[in-house]
Formats: structure tokens, sequence, C-alpha cells
């Protein structure tokens, strides 16, 4: 059945009566008179939530709307379009008073209204919660990344028992738990996660670095740590072999997903006990590990704690190092934090400082708003949200209690996700001995 | 490259018998017409039998406005946002003579308005517009709808 006949020359005639119907497209003849292309085309023009409602409309649109295909073709318009809001993904609870019924759920805000009325969170104009994932493997999830629409969430108690990951698409509200990874052991790890897409394949990857050795004050011998990734194609987690790259980074380091590779702050050890700090790269496509310079007056510098983050699409970073007030005492005096940029990726001279952060301490670098301005939560006040920047607005007032994890990014509408299979959480929560 | 054509004209005859005559410059805004122009087939009358005279009349229009030189780039914005402002069976019509004959930004601009004009239907509705049987059971639409509940609200 040609449903949509490619046949516009032949015997297309116009009805020009003048008592058209409500079918727009009324037409002589029963069988679909719009060329293929041209449907696709307008429906490649519709958000996310009018699609979905638009699979049922007959077995072709649904199968055409599920397909590659579309979905490439409505992911590239969606991002060819240059209106991209920012918004904040944050986690929350629901004023329960017993903290172990809490909902701790993924919102996310969009920002639309900060040109009007100049205010982030004045009023928040959608939010998505994260459903169709286990309430307590929810508790843990924090965010990794994002990409083409596409949220990758982690838990951070990553053992045997609660080894999950999520991938979600806010547009098409569609959560996937993914399968446990293999590397699984016993206790607390140091591990890292990054998450990526790789557009020659058109997959999105996961890869997840566990350090065995938590000895860290044993510079000069780091064990390499152990590599899996995980690869949405083949809903797989697979080990890599090869060892793993010489540096150590601190537990659930920050990570950023630019120029194809994730970075992650990182160490190199030197000898003697010395060290460098340096950022790690991983190429999701070759699959190999990198390094990209830091700024030279940075790099042997103790104490500094960095964090990767974007500013405009360049790699950036924040970092804070802590002058030694009292030794004796171990208590820290001035800390020094500045966001630098790398203008020019690869090329270590391109390091730019861009301001110095004088807001005294911070826990949490959430990111860089449009305007330029540095969005952080800072310690100690109840986990109030605090711009600083150019046009610094001082603290901001976000609707809701303590939001434990909180993330911006630009925001993508999108279908990734809709043609892949639901996968069911490999296994319940079990009590049990331990390992 | 070629001759000057400024003086060319090309003579068009819509589907209702009725003829128009444009100067070549003002033709190839449309690929299709281009295209036999470049090929030597634009000498006589060329017949549209797939497009209406009210309709070849807005798309000469569009296609005058969009060659003048005269016109500043807000009256040009103006004029394509009122071009736009059509009922249902002028649209449809626009939209298959923008696609036959191909004139690039006519056709885009149409397929966003309908595009914008669909987004918020329901799916009764876009079955009525684009003449669509549904082929679903009542039992297989619901198992769609209610997975979805979120998007039909």
């Amino acid at each position: 059945m040609a449903v949509f006949a490619q046949t516009v020359l032949s015997s297309l005639q116009l009805c020009d009566c003048e008592s058209v119907s409500a079918a727009l497209f009324h037409c002589h003849t029963m069988s679909d008179c719009l060329p293929n292309e041209v449907i696709t085309d307008i429906l490649s023009r519709l958000p996310a939530k009018s699609l979905i409602r638009f699979r049922c409309v007959s077995k072709e649109w649904c199968s055409l709307i599920s397909s590659p295909h579309f979905i490439a073709t409505h992911l590239n318009r969606s991002l060819s379009n240059s209106q991209h809001p920012q918004c904040l993904f944050l986690s929350h609870y629901d004023n329960k008073p017993d903290y172990q019924d809490a909902i701790h759920t993924f919102v996310l805000y969009l920002d639309q209204e900060i040109e009007q009325k100049g205010d982030f969170f004045a009023h928040p104009s959608a939010s998505i919660e994260l459903r169709g994932i286990d309430q307590s493997i929810k508790y843990f999830l924090h965010l990794v990344g994002s990409s083409n629409g596409l949220l990758c969430l982690a838990n951070m108690n990553f053992n045997k028992e609660r080894g999950l990951c999520v991938l979600w698409n806010p547009s098409i509200q569609k959560a996937i738990s993914l399968p446990e990874p293999n590397l699984q052991f016993c206790g607390s790890l140091n591990q890292s996660v990054g998450f990526g897409y790789e557009p020659v394949t058109d997959d999105y990857k996961l890869v997840r670095l566990v350090y065995r050795d938590t000895d860290f004050h044993a510079w000069g011998k780091i064990v390499p740590p152990l590599v899996e990734i995980y690869t949405l194609r083949t809903g797989i987690w697979r080990s890599i072999t090869a060892p793993g790259p010489p540096y150590l980074m601190k537990m659930w380091s920050s990570s950023v997903f630019m120029n194809g590779a994730v970075h992650w702050p990182a160490q190199a050890p030197l000898r003697q006990g010395a060290f460098r700090n340096v950022i790690v790269s991983f190429n999701v496509k070759d699959e190999a590990f990198g390094e990209v310079g830091m700024p030279k007056s940075l790099q042997g510098r103790k104490d500094l704690e960095v964090i990767v983050t974007l500013v405009d699409g360049l790699l950036a970073f924040v970092h804070r190092e802590r002058t030694l007030l009292r030794p004796y005492r171990n208590e820290f005096g001035n800390v020094i934090e500045a966001v630098w940029v790398m203008k020019e990726y690869g090329v270590a001279e391109s390091w730019t400082k861009l301001f110095d952060v004088c807001i005294g301490r911070f826990d949490r670098v959430i990111g860089f708003t449009k305007s330029g301005e540095v969005l952080v939560r800072k310690a100690g006040s109840g986990g109030r949200l605090f711009s600083f920047g150019p046009s610094s607005r001082g603290y901001l007032d976000l609707p809701i209690c303590g939001p434990e994890e909180i993330y911006l990014d630009t925001y993508v509408e999108s279908l990734v996700l809709l043609n892949v299979a639901d996968r069911v959480p490999g296994r319940q929560l079990r009590r049990g001995p331990r390992c | 490259m070629s001759s000057s054509k400024s003086n060319k004209i090309v003579k068009l005859e819509s589907s209702d018998n009725k003829t128009f005559e444009v100067e070549e410059a003002v033709a190839v805004q449309s690929e299709t017409l281009k295209n036999m122009v470049d090929d030597g087939c634009a000498n006589d009358t060329i017949p549209l039998p797939n497009v209406n005279g009210k309709i070849l009349e807005m798309v000469l229009g569009w296609c005058k406005k969009h060659v003048d030189e005269t016109v500043t780039g807000d009256e040009l914005n103006k004029y394509e946002a009122d071009f736009l402002d059509l009922d249902q069976a002028d649209l449809y019509g626009l939209l298959m003579a923008a696609n036959f004959l191909n004139v690039k930004g006519l056709l885009d601009r149409v397929l966003q308005r309908v595009a914008d004009m669909i987004k918020g239907k329901k799916p009764e509705e876009i079955r009525r517009i684009f003449n669509i049987k549904n082929d679903f059971t009542p039992e297989e639409e619901e198992e769609i709808r209610l997975e979805n509940a979120w998007a039909f609200d």
C-alpha cells in the first residue's frame, strides 16, 4: 500500500470547489497525495511532545517517527535552531518530614524568562520529573553529562547492589536503566565516569574508570585504573583490556564532553613523589586516552582542586588553591579561585584567565550562564546558588529546598531513545550479605 | 557566460487556463522553471496543470517581490509574514505549488507555517487534515496513548 505516493506531478487536480471541508489536503483520490519528503519535513519541525502524540495517527506515521533516520533529521534541525535555552537539572526533596520518604526527582527549569525578568528562577516555565526508575536508585543519581538532549545519570554508590546508570531524555519523558557494569568490587571505590556522543556511529558512550589501589599518597606508583565502556547501540558494558591512563583522578571527578572527548582533571606522577596537574581526555571515537596540558603556572601547584567545565563551548576550569595559614593546625587561609578558559583547544599557551572568583568558599561549580557568569553553590549557605561574574547578581533563590544535585546545561529537544526498547533493571535490590 | 537575459519573458499557463507573463529573472526563482529555461524548453508557454491561477499568481508575486531591488529588508519581512496569512485551502495549494516549482525560500516558509498550524492538534484532527486512515486497532491505539499519557494532556 503506497500510502505516500511520490506523484506530485501526475494525477493531482486541486480542488477548487468553494466548500472546502476540514480536510486541508483534500484529494480527489483516496490515497495520500503529499510526497513522503514533504511529510517528513513538516514533522521534523514539530516539538517532541507533538510527535509522540502523532505516533498514534497511523502505523506508517508511528514507524516514521521512531525511525533512526527521522530521529537524526529532527535532531539536526533542533541543533541548528539557534535558540537553545539553558536549563537547570536538579533533584530535590518533597518536604517530607521523614528523610527516608523524600522524593528525589530531577526536574528541569527553563530560563526563557531570564532576559525579560532578569531572574533565573523567578518563573520556572517547565519541570519534568524523572519517571520509570526505581525510587531507591533515584536517590543516589547524579548527572554525569548530556548530549543531544540525552542526559546520563550515574549512581554514586555504584557498587554491586546498586551499580546502575540511567539515560534520560526529558523531551520524550523516557528513561532507561543501564545493565550493571562488569567491574564490581566490594567497598567504596575511587571511580569516575564520563559521557559523550560519537557521530560516526551515531552512538552514545559512557566510560567508567575504576581505581582499585586507593593509596593516594603513593604518588610514585599509581596503579592505572580499569576502564570499561557502555555504548547505547550494543546495550552492554565492555571492558578495555589496554592499560588504563597513568593518571590519578579524584573520586567522582567532574567531567565535560567537548571536541569529541570526555575531559577530567587529574594528576600525573613524576619522579620522587612529585606530580603534575593535567586534564585527561578520552576520545569516544578512538576510545583512546590523551592529555591536555594545563597552564604552566598551575602545573606544579599542590593542593589544587580543579573542576572542569565549559564556557561558551570552550574547555574551561575553575580552580581553587588553599594556602596553609597555620600548618601545624592544618588550617587553611585564603582560598584563591579563578576561572580559566582554553581559547584554542590543545594549545596550552592559549589558556586565559577569565576572572578571579571572590565570593568566599563554594563547594560546587554548577556551570556558566550565557551571560558569562559562573553559577556556584556556596558552602555553608544551605545550598543556595550564587552567581558571580561581570554582572554579578549575588544570591539566587531557588524555590525548592536543598537541591542535592544541580546541573546547568543547554536544553536541546530530541527524540533520542524513542526507538530503544525499554530495558528492565536486572534485578530487584536485595538485602543480604555484602560480597 | 551568456547574453543579457533581462528582457526575456517566460510564459506560464495555470491549470485553469490563465496565462501569466513574467520576466525570466522572476521565473528562475523557481528551480523547476530555471531548469527548463537552462534546457531551452521555455520558449513556448509552459503549462502547469497542477497549479491553479490563484496560487500561481501568488507564487509569482512572491518571486517578483524577491527580485525587486527597491524592496527593503523590513518590507520584505512584513510581506513574507502577511503572505502566509491564508486559509487552509490556499495554504495547501501553495504548499503543493512551492514544492513542485521548488521556490526555495517560499517552500521553507510554508512548511514551517503548516508545522506551526498542526503542532497542537489531536491525532484525530491530523488524520482529517492529511486524509489518513487509522490502521491501528482501538486496543493498539489505547496502548500508545497510555504509554505516553503526558503527551495527550
